[in-house]
Parts: structure tokens; C-alpha cells; sequence
């Protein structure tokens, strides 16, 4: 890995990520609606964390052990969300109106 | 240089750094095996006292006294965690795994082997924080292994405080434990295969550990998150659970169950395996389908992730789940039925060797087929609501989970015991020790499956209290009678294993004529396991019966 | 799973004292070992996180128990943190440039951001308590101590980690331990993560 060129890279990474994090504080002060708000929000978190593990963590050059070891965790997190909503949110007309 | 390095271990290793601070995968897998039977010998005491006082209710028991309900309680929970966290994982998965992937594989040593020792070390502590909460005031806690709130989440329900504050910090020491074992496990198979050995040519013993230990360490996080809301409201008065507080219950139900299930296929992939791998060695044949297990295996695995509900059905679940719970479960019979298919077809037409480890994979087979087919009918949602918290339930997870612990565990004990100490069990104590554990596991649980059916439910101290029970006293005092006989029998294995570490006759290092790389190294293998040199592999594990070749069996390796 | 291997007749090959190295090219075992930690941390704080969200979809008046939490505090924190990150990428190339001096002085650095952290988040804690926000009042903040504790918890892991190298980088005894410098880095981003879904899932949601 070039030296130099990674450290300007970790510059350039933290300068985005501080602009980001104040973006996504800035985003809250405008106080949209819940859902986009809410959205907005959550789009910038994930483009943070996506900065930090290709950049930092390097995610890129591992192989594809890795990539399944990291993958997967997501996919189960997906699972356990979807299929907690009808008893945990109650899948109420409630829950239903207020979100659609 | 790495003989040197190895030979200077051998000269300054105190009491201690041997035998119990050791890093020393050999050793710390026999730590483990201790372990577990220790804690069996708690678990099982705990399963008389539950029988005893199912069958004769109010009568106090030999050496131990009345078991009132409250008390009832406790040890049905303290019976559950035990026999699933101390004695199934160590036994199942801790102790196998330790002993036996760095040899198979043909390693020196696990990837980390300091981090192996402080999982023993971790196990250990959450023993004895379970064992030290029989003595607290309040008592140990009861709300059941699965715990659920509000009646495990709040001492004003339950009536235990700092019973339930340990049980809590018992299970994070075991979770956290077994989380470890497993990483050092995954990484030691990918990072130490010997020269030649090929993910293809590792023993089905591997590859089934392994998958047992990758289901446990992506399952086990959500309960983490859940046992640590459950601690903060018994500690804290938080309101995770509680709905007096805002909590929502099911919440714990799901995260639990979310782990729970795949928990079971954690405690039944490495009975499989040695199984496989016994039965394959017993036949002198090669098992039959090794990617079709494979297969099997991994998509057992995904669909253990989508199966959790179906322990739910009857306890608040949203109805909207159970058709698709119902489905996921009916599904996942289906890997595990390839994979016992595969082991019958292994069997047949083959040389059987009439062997003791052979023999306890046949029990093995009888018994976990009634097991699994029964789970079928638990897991379709419509049945279940009849069948749901009654002893049908307890039938069919004994009859699983006791042939893998116990008939599969047994069955590796028996096979691997010279490899472990040099020296070979007696038969005749080990035939006595099969027959009747065999028949005596069965008049246990045969006929909790008949009073279950009849509608008799789980977990109540006193049946003589609702008069619809009264007929089934008879079946529960012939289950209570062969409990007693069963927990007796074990007598047999524990004298056998003390008489043959003393006096057993010693063992040459290859007393079964098997392939797989662990059979090549001394009886006990020395620290280092190889001597100077690896192993080279140059085969499969299942060259048996090659037609044309003058042996019936090819070690993986030929050049020790 | 990579099902090519080398068919070596040469023995005693690339041998370590565990065993000989049959990893993928470029992967050692504390690499594979941390990513592997990382994963499973990564499905316990899904069960978290998910447990959040669901409940707090269930219970709109927690958004206006998030208006009590010091969202400069959290700001700050998040900040904090990235600077932290930022140094402890430093020490990492420190390393594998060799210069020993930037490798020490950027572990103090990461460290005492994290210290800082912490810091922050203790006085928070303070101020909540003083407010009568317990971990036993309403369910937001139970669940705000929970997730704050045991990311903090995380915290603290991490700069036990570091410590040990840090003194270790002092005493100039890091020699073979280099390596884990990158990998307690891995930890380190892992935990930044967490804080960067955490703090918006906290203070800003609406």
C-alpha cells in the first residue's frame, strides 16, 4: 500500500465523514416530516459507515471469506427485523395507518 | 528450530501449567469433558427430583427432602441450563472440537491457543456462578432455561432476585465462551491444515464442528442483546419486558427463540459428525454422499435462522406468523432426514466391526428417528396448539437431544478414548453400560410421549392435584422408575473411564484400523502432537474397501 | 469455500508453532480471527438496534424523550470519535512504514480521544441522573443506557487493547506483536460504526 497516498486518503476520508456527521445534525434542525426525516438521516449514517469499513477497514481487498463472514450478519439482521415487526410493532391497524 | 522450540515445552511445564492453566488443546478438551460430567452429575440429580415428585407428588425424596412447587420450579430451570449450557455444549461441542479438529487436521496446536484457555476458564466461571446461586437468599432462579417475563424479568413475580442475577451472568459467561471457542475453532481449520489436507479431504467430524460452532457464534448475538435487557430489568427495575413498564414480553420470546433453535443444531451437527465418521471407520466404507451432507448441512443451517417461531406458537405469537413458521419447520426436516438416510445407507453393505462406538451410533439412530419424527408434529402450528407445553414436547426434545448428548457423545467417548489416554475401555462394562442406558432412556421417555398425547402438560410439581392426571400415575411412576435406573446406569460409564485411565489395558495407536490423521499420532500425542515433522496428506478420509488395494483401509497421510 | 489446495509433497512448509499456514493468500489468523469477532458482534447489536427501532415505532412519545438528551454532548461525541478513528489509521500506516516515534504518539492520541469519549458521555450520564432520567424511568431510556453502556463497554475493551500495545510501542517491545495494530484499528472502526448508526438512532430521529 503507498504511503503517502493513503494518508491523503485518510484525510480526505475524515473530512468527509466530519461534514457528514454535521449534515446528518443539520438534517434534524430542518424538521421534515418522521419518514423523511427519519430516512434522510439514515441514508447518511449508512454512506458513513460505508466509508469507513471499504476505507478504513479495508474492506475491499479481503477476499471472499471475508466478504461472506460480513455479509451475513446483515442477512440475519434483516430476518430478525422483518419477522419481529407483527409481534413486537403489534401489526395493528394502528401501526399499519400510521406508517402507510 | 521447531524441535527445539517444542522439546524445550516439554521441560517446564509445573502442576499448574499442565493441567490447569494449560494451553494445550489435548488438555483443555479434557477440562471441558470434565466439566461436563461434573455438572451431569448435578443435571441428572436435578432430573430425579423432577421425576420423583412428578410421580410421587408430596412425598419428600431420598436425600433431598420435600420438593415444593416453588422449589420445583427452580430445579426444572436449573436442570435445563445446565444439561444444555455445562454439560451439552462442553460435551458436544467444547470437548470434541478441542481435542480433536487441531489433530484431524494436522495441526500443532489451535490458532489461539491462550484464547482456548480462557474459554475453558469462561465456562468454568459461569458453572460456578450457576452453582453458587443454589446457596443465595431467595434461592436459584425459576422462571424456566427459557426464562420468559414477566416472571423471570421482575423478583416480585418470581420471588428471586440474586438467583436470577447469576443465572443471567452464568449464561453470558457460557455464551461469551463458547462464541470464543468457536472463532478459534473456525479460524484453526482455515488457517492450520496440514500439507495436502484440502477442504475435501477433511473428516465429516470437521466440517460438521465447524458448522456447528459458525451456527452458534451467528446466532448467540441477539440473546446477548436480550439477557442483558433481562438483567437490567431484574437489576435495574428497567421496563424492557415488563408491560406494567411499557415492555413488550414477546420481544424476549423472539430474541430467544431467535438463538434457541439454532442452538439445538449447534448440540446435534458434531454428534453427526463423529457419527459419520465412526460409522464410516465401523463399516469399512466410505459414507455415502459426503457433498450431499454437506449440502444438507449448510442449508439445515439457513433454515435454522427461519424456523424460531415454531417454539412460539402457543405463547402470544401473532397468528399471522404460523403458517410461514410452519412451513420453514416442516422444510427443515428435510436436510436432516438426508443426512440420517445417508447414514443408513453408509451402514449398508458394509463389513461391520461389532464394536461399542458402532454399537451407540445404532442407539443413536433407533432413538433420534423417533425424535426427529416426532419434532414434525410439534412443528406444524395446528397440532401444536394441542400438543404445545404438554410432555409430548418433552418427549421429542429428549429424544433428541439425549441421543446426540448422550448416545452420540458416548459413542465418541468410547472411540476416542485411547487416542485421549493411551489405554482402551473395558468392553464389558461399556456393554452393560449401552443395554441398559438404552433401555432404561427408553422406559423414561416412551411413555411421557403416551401422557403428553393424553394431554398431561410440563412443568407442573403436583399431577395428583387435577384429577384429569390422575390416570396417567401409573406411566409416571414407570418413567420415574426407569430415570432412577437410567441415572444409576451411568455408574457403570464413570467407573469404567476411572478404572481404565488407572489400569486400562494400553492402546496401540491405531486400534481401529481408521484413516483420519488423528489415528497417526501417539497415544496420548506428546505437546505438539507430530514430533519433528507435519503430516503430508495424500488422501481422503474414506479410502475404505478401495477394490483392488490389499488393505481395507489408507491413512491420509503415510510419511510419520 | 476454496476448494483448490496446494498438493506439497515438501514437508514442513511455511510452518508456524500452531501448524503450517493454509490460509488464503494474504489472510493471517488474527486478521480472519477479528473479522470473524466483528461478524458476531455485528448480529448482536442487530438484535439491539432491531429491538429499538421495533419498540420505538410503538411508542411516538420516546421522540419527545430524545429532545431531553444533550444533543451537543452527542455531537461532540460523534466528532470525538472520528478524530480517534482518524489517529488510530495513523498508527496503523505508522506501522507499516516503521517509523517507531508517529506509531506511539498516534496510539496516545487514539487513546485519549477515546479517554475524552468517554469522558462526555460519563457527564451525560451525570446530568441525566440529576434530571431523574434512570434507566428505570420511561422505556427510552432504558434502552438509551443500554445501547450507550455497552458501546461504551466497547470503548473500554478498546483502549485496554491499546494500552497494552501503547505501553508495549513505549517499552519498544512491539516487535512481533505489530500486527495487532492493524487489527485492534479493524475493532476500533468496528466500534466507530456502531456509534454512527447509535448517535442519529438516539438523538435524531424525529
Amino acid at each position: 500500500m503507498d504511503s503517502k497516498s493513503s494518508s491523503v486518503n485518510h484525510s480526505m476520508i475524515f473530512s468527509a465523514l466530519v461534514v457528514m456527521a454535521l449534515l446528518s445534525v443539520g438534517i434534524f434542525f430542518l424538521h421534515l416530516p418522521l419518514v423523511s426525516n427519519n430516512l434522510a438521516i439514515f441514508a447518511v449514517a449508512v454512506v458513513m459507515a460505508s466509508l469507513v469499513f471499504f476505507q478504513y477497514m479495508d474492506l475491499k481487498k479481503e477476499g471472499k471469506l471475508i466478504y461472506w463472514i460480513m455479509v451475513i450478519p446483515f442477512v440475519l439482521f434483516g430476518i430478525l427485523f422483518v419477522l419481529f415487526i407483527p409481534d413486537v410493532c403489534h401489526y395493528s391497524i394502528d401501526f399499519l395507518k400510521r406508517y402507510f | 528450530m521447531t524441535q527445539e522450540h517444542h522439546e524445550s515445552h516439554e521441560h517446564h511445564q509445573s502442576f499448574f501449567s499442565h493441567y490447569i492453566f494449560s494451553t494445550d488443546h489435548k488438555m483443555i478438551g479434557k477440562q471441558f469433558l470434565l466439566l461436563s460430567i461434573v455438572m451431569a452429575c448435578f443435571g441428572g440429580f436435578m432430573a430425579y427430583l423432577i421425576r420423583w415428585e412428578v410421580a410421587y407428588p408430596n412425598v419428600p425424596a431420598p436425600f433431598f427432602g420435600l420438593v415444593s412447587p416453588d422449589k420445583f420450579n427452580a430445579i426444572i430451570t436449573l436442570h435445563g441450563t445446565i444439561m444444555i449450557f455445562f454439560v451439552g455444549m462442553p460435551f458436544l461441542a467444547a470437548f470434541p472440537s478441542n481435542f480433536l479438529i487441531p489433530l484431524m487436521i494436522g495441526a500443532r496446536d489451535m490458532a489461539f491457543p491462550k484464547l482456548n484457555m480462557a474459554s475453558f476458564w469462561l465456562t468454568f466461571a459461569g458453572a460456578a456462578l450457576l452453582i453458587s446461586s443454589l446457596f443465595v437468599p431467595g434461592g436459584p432462579v425459576a422462571g424456566g432455561w427459557v426464562g420468559y417475563p414477566p416472571l423471570s424479568a421482575s423478583s416480585d413475580f418470581a420471588g428471586v432476585h440474586m438467583g436470577a442475577i447469576l443465572w443471567l451472568l452464568a449464561l453470558a459467561c457460557a455464551f461469551f465462551s463458547s462464541s470464543l471457542g468457536g472463532l478459534n475453532y473456525l479460524v484453526t481449520v482455515i488457517t492450520l491444515r496440514a500439507p495436502g489436507m484440502n477442504y475435501t479431504r477433511l473428516p465429516m467430524t470437521v466440517w460438521l464442528l465447524l458448522a456447528s460452532a459458525v451456527t452458534f457464534f451467528f446466532s448467540v448475538g441477539p440473546l446477548i442483546a436480550g439477557a442483558f435487557m433481562l438483567l437490567m430489568d431484574n437489576a435495574f427495575g428497567t421496563g424492557f419486558f415488563l408491560p406494567a413498564k411499557g415492555g413488550e414480553p414477546m420481544l424476549w420470546e423472539h430474541l430467544f427463540w431467535f438463538f434457541g433453535h439454532p442452538e439445538v443444531y449447534v448440540l446435534f451437527f458434531p454428534a453427526l459428525g463423529m457419527g459419520l465418521d465412526i460409522l464410516s471407520t465401523f463399516t469399512r466404507k466410505p459414507i455415502f454422499g459426503y457433498k450431499l451432507i454437506l449440502g444438507s448441512t449448510i442449508s439445515a443451517i439457513i433454515l435454522s435462522f427461519i424456523v424460531w417461531a415454531h417454539h412460539m406458537f402457543m405463547s402470544g405469537l401473532n397468528p399471522v406468523l404460523a403458517t410461514p413458521f410452519s412451513i420453514t419447520t416442516i422444510l427443515i426436516s428435510i436436510p436432516f432426514a438426508i443426512i440420517i438416510f445417508c447414514m443408513f445407507a453408509t451402514i449398508r453393505h458394509g463389513a461391520v466391526r461389532l464394536e461399542l462406538p458402532f454399537l451407540w451410533m445404532i442407539g443413536f439412530l433407533a432413538t433420534f428417528l423417533i425424535g426427529g419424527l416426532t419434532g414434525i408434529f410439534l412443528g406444524s402450528a395446528t397440532a401444536d396448539i394441542y400438543l404445545h407445553g404438554t410432555y409430548f414436547v418433552v418427549a421429542h426434545f429428549h429424544y433428541t437431544l439425549f441421543p446426540s448428548v448422550f448416545f452420540g457423545g458416548f459413542s465418541a467417548v468410547y472411540y476416542w478414548f485411547p487416542k485421549m489416554y493411551g489405554r482402551k475401555l473395558n468392553e464389558k462394562l461399556g456393554l452393560i453400560h449401552l443395554a441398559l442406558t438404552f433401555l432404561f432412556f427408553n422406559g423414561t421417555f416412551w411413555p411421557l410421549f403416551r401422557v403428553g398425547m393424553g394431554g398431561m402438560i410440563r412443568r407442573i410439581a403436583d399431577p395428583s392435584f387435577y384429577p384429569q392426571y390422575h390416570q396417567f400415575a401409573g406411566w409416571n411412576i414407570f418413567a420415574t422408575i426407569s430415570a432412577i435406573c437410567l441415572i444409576a446406569t451411568q455408574m457403570f460409564f464413570l467407573w469404567n473411564i476411572v478404572l481404565s485411565i488407572a489400569h486400562g489395558p494400553k492402546a496401540e495407536k491405531n486400534p481401529y484400523d481408521s484413516n483420519t490423521l488423528e489415528w497417526l499420532a501417539d497415544s496420548p500425542p506428546p505437546h505438539g502432537n507430530w514430533g519433528p515433522t507435519l503430516p503430508v496428506v495424500i488422501s481422503g478420509p474414506y479410502e475404505y474397501s478401495k477394490p483392488g488395494e490389499a488393505k481395507d483401509w489408507k491413512p491420509q497421510a503415510q510419511n510419520i | 469455500m476454496d476448494k483448490s489446495a496446494s498438493m506439497t509433497s515438501i514437508p514442513v512448509l511455511d510452518e508456524g508453532p500452531c501448524g503450517h499456514n493454509s490460509a488464503p493468500a494474504g489472510l493471517t489468523a488474527g486478521r480472519l480471527g477479528i473479522w470473524a469477532l466483528i461478524s458476531s458482534e455485528i448480529v448482536l447489536f442487530a438484535g439491539l438496534f432491531g429491538s429499538f427501532i421495533l419498540m420505538r415505532m410503538i411508542h411516538p412519545e420516546w421522540a419527545e424523550e430524545a429532545r431531553h438528551l444533550n444533543l451537543a454532548a452527542g455531537t461532540l461525541n460523534s466528532l470525538v470519535l472520528l478524530i480517534s478513528n482518524f489517529f488510530m489509521m495513523k498508527a496503523s500506516s505508522s506501522v507499516s512504514q516503521g517509523k517507531a516515534e508517529d506509531v506511539k504518539k498516534f496510539l496516545f492520541l487514539t487513546m485519549l480521544m477515546g479517554v475524552v469519549f468517554l469522558g462526555i458521555k460519563a457527564y451525560e450520564y451525570t446530568a441525566e441522573f440529576a434530571h431523574g432520567e434512570f434507566p428505570s424511568s420511561l422505556g427510552f431510556w432504558s434502552f438509551y443506557f443500554l445501547m450507550t453502556g455497552i458501546h461504551a463497554t466497547h470503548i473500554l475493551g478498546g483502549l485496554v487493547a491499546l494500552g497494552i500495545l501503547y505501553v508495549k510501542a513505549v517499552n519498544g517491545t512491539l516487535g512481533s506483536m505489530q500486527g495487532r495494530v492493524a487489527l485492534t484499528g479493524i475493532y476500533w472502526s468496528f466500534v466507530e460504526v456502531v456509534w454512527i448508526f447509535l448517535f442519529p438512532m438516539l438523538y435524531l430521529l424525529a
